[in-house]
């Protein structure tokens, strides 16, 4: 049978994995390899797909790539399953080897210390939910900066471990293995091999330890100094499990350290072992994880007869040979081209590699990904002793119950995410805001007071209070809805939510040609579209990736809500909340469209497989969130003192100036309004006409919060008195689709090209001008 | 023109051109477009570096 036919709750053993590409290696990289135990959990409340269980962890799968699983039921259904058998407990205790430290064991070949000039560069790496970050963050503290790494756009993370000025650590994306499934592990590895920093600090989650240590394996045949963390020690001692450190640091031959990240515990041990082995050089006493005694030896022989093969290649290439020969009997192509292989080379590696397949019984990937099970299973009998059951994993079960139900999932997701708009607008940052515009006014009846007393020039006088008090203040304002939000959004994937909803909306999001993993990139464009469309990157498909930018600026960023705010508080006061939330609505389903017309014409064809991991509800580490939200606001403070400063000088030099630099008596005759006054005919239709207006909407590609500083300055804080409801209307549907902000679209542009970069500005500005036109026919209709 | 209006402008132009020096600063150290620090998103905690 199937892994789709399945009952719930039966355990059952694979018997093959069907399928081909990159999809099925992720499938082996995951642990989903034959002779694997799997059970599913449930499926999602729209019956597809599937939570299921394999080594401990919780994994999403669609029913028709399930379809192609072959697995045979462990039990007869109704009978209790076999408790699973606790490690072997060992007689004789193993003495600690003592790798990475000093005065112990020196691995031949690295008595040279590096100078002491020489900087230590680590590179941090495990898979995503293992603690990553907040260990980066422990190591580094605020000692880090932001970059991009050459070549591509994913995001790096460099930091100096505090209190050792020589070093830099670059935390690397997580990931599960070092095949090339996404961009990710693509540079994880080309870091690893071709920034060749000098040692890697692996964090693997305890909890999870069977799949962290198969990205281990690969690192370890990297031959690269090497020190492993093994984190979450404090949870899985807490359900009553252990680990032999000893025992497994010699089966590994590299240090292991036990660490809590988020208690701050076994850090300085880590740090000590990391700077030894990179200082030293101590690279792995083990590379090499085939025997030659598992299932007659097969994949034994196959690769060190292809390591002799390719040995002088791998130098040539500066590739680690035990890593090389495992990839290229996967059949990783990146790796084989860079090997530059001659035919007769290729044809010996076939015949060896389908001699393998034939002795072993199974195909190439499979038999590699079960020599690294096959390694790993031997460290957890003999070192972990696991909890049957965690009471993170129970808890989880339990909450999921509720908030992935069924009946429950989508009403509970559409209340949360009321809440939290509610909690944004209203209650939280709504009532700060309010306290913040009161303090801003005061702060400019002051200075206004000052330069009136001190007979300050009335240009300049009107420069300070017209221009930068009135535009950076009424920015400023918006500070607390920002925050805020952040804050909730932070807080729905730090506790592991968000990874839930992607679950259970995949089955809604492939109506219009999306995965589930889509819905985070357009809930994070609700907060601001650049980390949203950043955030596609770990998408696998490119026409995914494609198609989910092309959505994000549909998603109302956060740099809205001024102008949201402004337009509802000054016509529609009564109604402040529903029509914040119809906008967003109203973006929501302008999006779907969108998406059903790019479905049928620039992205035929389906969405990606849909496999991701369903980690433990966690409690938000608070120290993380506050930080982040600090370094939001900081960041929000300093663009408010800095390109809308400098936005809101040019605009009130643009409007208070003719094109001779005469100061104007009517603004009509600034250089402003003649530029605007170009492009207002094409806004007269939907009743934008005013070159104030026009100007504004321009101001806002800048930076759309400057939308409403540019209109305060613009309409002398009179613009209730100068647009009507309909136009007001209208402004705030054209202000909810048109272009992002050039910030968005610049990077965009580096994601898809400056064609499809130019493509969204001029689209979304087509679909907001005739959203804007509908609105304000049936505003005029009705009024 | 008097002191204050010297003082004003000096601290405006003193303004403006420490903002200019920032956004450049920024660009050059590889900070995002948009002024953030994209470490510090949900978006990038989420993806670029998704764990917990």
């Amino acid at each position: 049978m199937t892994l789709k036919e399945l009952e719930i709750g039966t355990p059952a053993v694979i018997e093959k994995v069907g399928g081909s590409g990159a999809l099925r290696q992720h499938f082996l990289d995951m642990g989903m390899i034959p002779g694997a135990e799997v059970t599913i959990v449930k499926y999602a409340p729209m019956g597809d797909p599937m939570e299921l269980k394999v080594h401990g962890y919780e994994l999403t799968l669609r029913l028709d790539d399930a379809a192609n699983i072959d697995v045979t039921p462990s039990y007869v259904s109704g009978t209790e399953p076999e408790p699973e058998s606790p490690a072997r407990s060992h007689k004789k205790k193993t003495e600690h080897p003592g790798f990475g430290e000093k005065g112990k064991s020196h691995p031949e070949g690295n008595a040279k210390p590096l100078p002491d000039n020489e900087v230590l560069s680590f590179a941090l790496v495990g898979n995503q939910n293992c603690g990553k970050t907040t260990l980066f963050n422990q190591l580094t503290g605020s000692n880090q900066h932001v970059g991009n790494f050459p070549g591509v756009t994913v995001d790096r993370k460099d930091g100096e471990i505090k209190g050792h000025p020589n070093t830099l650590v670059t935390d690397l994306p997580g990931i599960y293995s070092m095949s090339p499934y996404s961009s990710e592990e693509i540079v994880s590895r080309n870091f690893v091999m071709n920034s060749k920093p000098k040692a890697v600090i692996n964090i693997v989650d305890a909890s999870n330890i069977e799949r962290n240590l198969y990205l281990t394996m690969q690192l370890l045949e990297m031959d690269v100094p090497m020190v492993v963390a093994i984190n979450m020690m404090d949870e899985l001692t807490a359900n009553g499990g252990t680990i032999d450190i000893n025992s497994m640091e010699e089966m590994l031959g590299v240090p292991v350290v036990p660490i809590s990240a988020a208690k701050n515990q076994g850090i300085g041990e880590l740090i000590e072992h990391a700077i030894h082995v990179a200082k030293y050089q101590e690279k792995p006493l083990r590379n090499d994880f085939c025997s030659e005694n598992d299932n007659g030896g097969a994949v034994h022989r196959s690769l060190h007869g292809i390591r002799h093969l390719i040995d002088d290649h791998t130098r040539t290439a500066g590739i680690p040979l035990h890593f090389a020969a495992s990839k290229v009997v996967e059949g990783d192509q990146i790796i084989t081209e860079q090997l530059q292989l001659d035919e007769n080379e290729k044809e010996t590696i076939e015949h060896i590699v389908l001699q393998m397949e034939k002795e072993r019984g199974l195909d190439r990937s499979a038999a590699i990904a079960d020599m690294r099970f096959s390694f790993i299973f031997k460290v957890c009998d003999r070192c972990v002793k696991k909890p049957k059951k965690s009471k993170e994993s129970i808890r989880s079960e339990k909450i999921d119950k509720i908030l992935t139900g069924k009946w429950t999932a989508i009403p509970i997701f559409i209340i949360i995410m009321g809440l939290i708009m509610w909690l944004t607008f209203d209650v939280i940052g709504g009532t700060l805001q309010g306290l913040l515009e009161t303090a801003v006014d005061k702060l400019t009846e002051w200075v206004d007071a000052a330069l009136s007393a001190g007979n300050v020039n009335d240009v300049l006088h009107g420069l300070v209070i017209d221009g930068i008090f009135a535009g950076v203040g009424s920015v400023l304002s918006f500070l607390p809805v920002i925050v805020t939000l952040f804050f909730f959004l932070s807080i729905l994937e730090d506790s592991g939510y968000i990874a839930r909803v992607a679950f259970f909306m995949d089955k809604l999001l492939r109506k219009i040609g999306l995965s589930g993993r889509s819905i985070v990139p357009l809930l994070i464009g609700f907060g601001c579209t650049v980390p949203a469309v950043m955030s596609t990157r770990t998408l696998p498909s490119e026409r995914d990736r494609k198609m989910t930018i092309l959505l994000t600026p549909f998603m109302s960023c956060t740099a809205k809500l001024p102008i949201y705010a402004f337009f509802v508080s000054t016509f529609f006061p009564k109604y402040k909340a529903p029509i914040i939330v119809l906008l967003y609505f109203t973006g929501i389903v302008t999006g779907i469209i969108a998406a059903f017309i790019y479905r049928k014409t620039l992205f035929k064809g389906e969405a990606v497989p849909f496999v991701m991991e369903l980690p433990n509800y966690r409690m938000p580490g608070m120290k993380n969130v506050a930080q982040l939200l600090w370094e939001k606001a900081k960041d929000f403070l300093q663009r408010a003192f800095t390109t809308i400063l400098i936005a809101t000088i040019i605009i009130w030099l643009l409007q208070s100036f003719d094109p001779r630099f005469n100061l104007v008596e009517d603004q009509q005759d600034s250089i402003l309004a003649i530029i605007s006054g170009w492009l207002a005919p094409l806004l007269t239709p939907i009743g934008l006409g005013d070159w104030r207006i026009c100007t504004s909407l321009i101001c806002g590609f800048m930076a759309k919060e400057s939308v409403v500083s540019t209109l305060e300055i613009l309409f002398g804080q009179n613009v209730n008195e100068a647009l009507s409801n309909a136009a007001a209307a209208s402004l705030l549907i054209f202000s909810l689709l048109y272009t992002p902000c050039v910030a968005a679209v610049n990077v965009i542009r580096k994601e898809l090209g400056i064609k499809w970069a130019f493509a969204v500005v001029v689209w979304q500005c087509f679909i907001a001008w005739i959203a804007a036109l509908t609105v304000y026919l049936i505003f005029s209709v009705i009024r | 023109m008097n002191y204050w209006d010297i003082i004003l402008i000096l601290a405006i132009v003193l303004a403006v051109a420490l903002a200019v020096i920032k956004i450049i600063k920024n660009k050059k150290a590889g900070k995002s477009s948009c002024g953030c620090d994209c470490s510090n998103c949900a978006g990038c905690q989420m993806h670029c570096h998704n764990d917990k």
